[in-house]
């Protein structure tokens, strides 16, 4: 990958990277480092990535990078999320709300499977390479997901 | 049967009476013992409630997958709904599917809401500092550099020697002895010439491709050949600017003017030393050629004759050699 297709996949795919990440973390500067620290491993690895597949690198490395950080946050006790960026343009804000409350109650590979397949329209098999898990076990967090999401709308005895 | 009952014992009938694994008489001796210490009986919130276990391995449904094929049923109707807004559900299935939840109002609601959890994306968060992410790509001065640095020697040049005269001197040799290793000095006429500094070094094996001991091949420096010997000819390998010419007494030689090297890397032991009387050559500008050659990591020399009754320069750019006389 050259410097201009890396300067490309910067402007193509930071800000869906980070929007991303952001829905995890809920706190804007942890997501920016997350979003900085994939980049700089992006381009330390530059040399072996095909431009055509950066994305799913990205996505990747971002994954990752955003798990050692949640691990590492909880040993250090310092998570903050305060989902400042939780109201999302959608014609009904308030089922909004909830359902980032219900994706927050989510355990993380559940919610990196959804937003995956929410955000960027990733296939299963295109999921599974991104988190290293099988194609069936990416279906199976998936429908798990979306049953809890659909049972908390459910118990709010939401009238949709 | 219950032979003797007493506050020290009482316990373990009591929880059989509780559990009902007592006798009918055993009963009896135990409220009738319970009668004489009310003291022990136990109220009824302070009894334990035994409920009938309500755990049942339909609890662990969720751990089951549903086979796309089964006929849909309300048991199994959320995993063809969830499919159905995955996009992963099969024609046939998705027909049955409408017809099931036509019928089935509590299948409608649960579609409703299986529709309503997918997030979508909310273009307007985006990163701020993304140009900070970007690289950009290094700027290749070496041009410049070597513009630069003409421009600077053709000046001083142009300064220092306005008219430049030609001025021939004889041609210098190194005379190799490949049978001995030893190299000497000698020019075309027969006056040797006054050796003060040696400024010429080469390893004569680096030379040669081949070093057969007693060559006589002879290369005129006019390109002629004379061939003495039937042996193998002795080539160039590290062909300098001029061509390999005369021989003497069986003796290889090689013009020694314009392979540069600096002295102190030349006196290793390994390698052969020619002199010559270039040493009347000097640098004027050396700090400047010695910093951009070591910017460009090209060598650059540029040289004058000391004397100031000589003409004449030598500049060289990496391989690019220009000399005038």
């Amino acid at each position: 990958m050259t410097i201009k297709e890396y300067n490309l996949a910067v402007d193509n795919y930071a800000d869906n990277v980070f929007r991303f990440v952001l829905k995890h973390l809920g706190n804007e500067m942890s997501a920016k480092d997350v979003v900085q620290e994939t980049f700089t491993k992006v381009w330390i690895k530059r040399d072996d990535i095909d431009h055509r597949k950066v994305k799913s690198y990205l996505f990747t490395a971002a994954y990752n990078t955003m798990l050692d950080w949640i691990k590492k946050e909880k040993r250090s006790g310092d998570i903050e999320s305060n989902h400042e960026y939780g109201i999302e343009n959608n014609t009904n804000p308030d089922l909004r709300e909830i359902l980032d409350e219900a994706l927050s109650r989510l355990p993380e590979i559940q919610k990196s499977v959804v937003l995956l397949r929410d955000y960027e329209g990733y296939n299963y098999a295109e999921i599974a390479e991104i988190t290293g898990l099988s194609e069936s076990q990416v279906k199976v967090y998936i429908f798990r997901a979306r049953k809890s999401l659909q049972s908390y709308l459910r118990r709010l005895d939401l009238v949709i | 049967m219950i032979k003797k009952i007493n506050i020290f014992n009482y316990e373990a009938y009591y929880l059989d009476y509780l559990e009902g694994n007592i006798s009918e008489e055993d009963a009896a001796v135990l409220l009738d013992f319970l009668d004489k210490h009310p003291e022990l009986k136990m109220e009824d919130e302070e009894l334990p409630i035994f409920l009938e276990d309500k755990v049942s391995f339909r609890s662990l449904d969720f751990l089951k997958e549903t086979d796309d094929t089964d006929q849909i049923n309300e048991k199994n109707v959320e995993h063809f709904l969830i499919s159905k807004h995955e996009a992963v559900l099969s024609k046939e299935k998705e027909e049955e599917l409408e017809k099931f939840i036509a019928t089935n109002p509590a299948a409608a609601k649960s579609d409703r809401l299986f529709e309503a959890v997918y997030f979508t994306p909310d273009k307007r968060i985006v990163m701020t500092g993304k140009s900070d992410l970007k690289k950009e790509a290094p700027v290749v001065l070496w041009p410049y550099y070597s513009g630069i640095a003409a421009a600077m020697i053709a000046a001083f040049f142009f300064l220092y020697n306005p008219s430049p005269t030609v001025n021939v001197k004889p041609v210098q040799y190194a005379q190799i002895d490949t049978k001995n290793g030893t190299v000497s000095s000698q020019n075309e006429t027969a006056s040797k010439p006054k050796v003060q500094e040696a400024i010429i070094f080469s390893p004569i094996t680096n030379l040669f491709t081949t070093s057969e001991p007693s060559t006589s091949t002879t290369v005129l420096e006019n390109g002629q050949e004379n061939q003495n010997s039937t042996e193998e000819p002795v080539i160039l390998n590290n062909q300098p600017s001029r061509p390999m010419v005369a021989t003497l007494d069986n003796k290889e030689i090689v013009p020694i003017s314009t392979i540069y090297k600096n002295p102190v890397e030349a006196t290793n032991g390994n390698e052969y030393v020619a002199y010559t009387e270039v040493n009347d050559m000097q640098n004027p500008i050396e700090p400047i050629t010695t910093f951009i050659s070591e910017k460009l990591k090209t060598e650059i020399d540029f040289r004058q004759p000391k004397s100031k009754n000589k003409k004449g320069f030598l500049v060289k750019i990496g391989k690019f050699e220009l000399e005038r006389k």
